[in-house]
């Protein structure tokens, strides 16, 4: 237990110490969606809901592109790596202090839009609709951790960030999640249904909408789960061969 | 007891051999060199013990375990080669970290005092000079209070009073029971501290065996003097160093030596025959170092 408490905060404090880091996964949420949210969500409590659900998914997912994307990156170029596994510790003490910082950003990211949507708009949630939204985010999370675990593992630091700001503002425009679907271009609402961003939109709506979650979003974010988390588990294995061998 | 041992170790990098059929072992409270020049494969040895390499042929052991599985690592510090520090992190709380993973760390106040690091606890590491990067790096191996260290090239950057503290330090824990693993380019600091000593060059062990054993395998005896002329040749020797007019001989036949010396007529003084060092003994067995 000490041993991850130890690795939680090394993991937690440095990213607390870095606002170039923490400023765009936790306050970004909420400034784009004062910028373009806001203005529709002021009359009616249904679109509020739905833009509120919307923008915490955008939450999400940043904090699984960035968080593992390119802290895994960084990590692994990190001379100081070299030292921190010859402590008697296994991979999963760091990966939990991963998981957890993630978390911890993402309650964060996730305080502020709420609070803020809460306090300006005509959202108007109940408690359940609340924890139930927050459920469906923590688990809807997972291919977007193995997204970001995938390319933190297979691309060098430097290569990290842009690749990850390449997939996630495109991923979020194409989920729905920038626009509402029934405003995408016709080609960009064709593919929109087989995007992880749009399947994680789709439960998210479903939670504020009070309606059931559609069975083609929760199949495709497992089948996403799935080939991410493959995909990243091979990355990992070859980059501990390359480091290790 | 052995600590850590390697059984004809093979290690290659594509066309480079970093280790060919090495053997040797670090038995409990025994300090053993591993010295060579680069690329002789000193670093990939430790990296082998350490569990941060998967050995390629032979075997490794680390208290009778893999290296690579966390327990076997339960009594060991590491000091790497080169140590970058993680950005955004104080001194203090990288030693909290370290010593979080032991369960009966080493005295906090001792150890900063003993590295120099009393004063910098608060401040961040990466903003250290370089010297007291290098002693912080020394100090986490040491932090966890381990039966056994692995230090590669510990004291480069280090300034000598730095330097002084620090192998004062190493060679308490020493006294006390450690085992150390030490690579380093400086002999000196090595012959201070060392019981055996591994030759390496090139991947392959070229000699191996206790302190006096290396020096005694050269038979090279150390003549000095000091003299106004700067060259000269005298018989069974070759000139080493030249220190303002102190001149120094490695002969393989001292007696012959001194002979050939007082029949050349040069005028000379303070004339000393010593043991080979260290580092004349290295300086025969590995000429390219």
């Amino acid at each position: 237990m000490k041993i991850y408490r130890a690795h939680i905060l090394a993991t937690l404090i440095p990213l607390l110490r870095t606002p170039a880091y923490w400023v765009p996964i936790v306050i970004f949420p909420t400034l784009l969606y004062s910028f373009f949210g806001m203005s529709a969500s002021q009359e009616n409590e249904e679109v509020a809901n739905v833009l509120m659900a919307s923008w915490s998914v955008f939450a999400v997912i940043g904090i699984g592109f960035f968080q593992f994307g390119i802290s895994i990156a960084q990590a692994r170029e990190s001379k100081w790596e070299d030292y921190a596994r010859t402590l008697p510790a296994g991979g999963m003490a760091r990966f939990v202090a991963q998981i957890v910082a993630a978390i911890f950003f993402l309650a964060l990211a996730l305080t502020l839009l709420w609070g803020f949507s809460g306090f300006a708009s005509a959202v108007n949630l109940s408690l359940m609709q609340y924890l139930k939204l927050l459920g469906v985010l923590l688990i809807g999370a997972v291919p977007f951790v193995f997204i970001g675990a995938a390319l933190g593992y297979s691309v060098p630091a430097r290569g990290a960030l842009p690749i990850a700001n390449l997939l996630y503002l495109p991923l979020a425009y194409l989920g729905g999640l920038l626009l509402p679907p029934q405003m995408l271009p016709s080609i960009v609402s064709t593919i929109s249904p087989f995007t992880p961003t749009r399947q994680l939109g789709e439960l998210g709506w479903a939670v504020v909408l009070n309606t059931p979650f559609p069975i083609w979003s929760v199949m495709g974010l497992v089948g996403f789960s799935v080939i991410s988390g493959i995909i990243a588990v091979v990355m990992w294995k070859r980059d501990d061969t390359l480091k290790t061998r | 007891m052995k600590i850590a041992e390697l059984r004809n170790a093979s290690m290659s990098y594509g066309a480079l051999n970093a280790l060919c059929d090495v053997s040797y072992c670090i038995e409990a409270g025994e300090a053993v060199a591993v010295l060579g020049p680069n690329g002789a494969g000193k670093t990939t040895s430790l990296q082998l013990l350490t569990g941060l390499k998967k050995i390629q042929k032979g075997e490794v052991s680390l208290f009778g375990a893999n290296p690579r599985s966390p327990k076997a690592r339960r009594f060991i510090g590491v000091t790497p080669q080169d140590a970058a520090f993680p950005h955004a992190q104080k001194v203090g709380e990288l030693i909290a970290f370290a010593q979080s993973h032991y369960s009966s760390p080493a005295n906090l106040a001792e150890l900063l005092d003993a590295f120099n690091l009393s004063d910098l606890i608060g401040k961040m590491a990466l903003e250290l000079s370089g010297g007291q990067q290098r002693s912080l790096s020394v100090a986490l191996a040491f932090c966890g209070n381990p039966k056994a260290v692995f230090l590669d090239e510990p004291t480069t950057g280090i300034d000598a009073a730095s330097r002084h503290k620090l192998w004062r330090y190493i060679k308490k824990y020493k006294q006390a029971g450690g085992a150390i693993f030490l690579t380093t380019h400086y002999l000196e600091d090595a012959e201070m501290i060392a019981d055996r000593v591994v030759l390496l060059n090139q991947g392959k062990i070229v000699r191996s065996g206790t302190l006096q054993e290396i020096k005694q395998a050269v038979n090279v005896r150390v003549i000095r003097f000091s003299s106004d002329v700067t060259n000269c040749s005298l018989s069974s020797a070759r000139q080493g160093s030249i220190d303002g007019s102190r001149l120094t001989f490695l002969s393989m036949d001292a007696d012959d030596t001194v002979r050939s010396l007082v029949n050349s007529k040069i005028a000379f003084r303070d004339l000393e025959v010593l043991p080979a060092s260290l580092e004349d003994a290295v300086a025969e067995l590995l000429p390219n170092y």
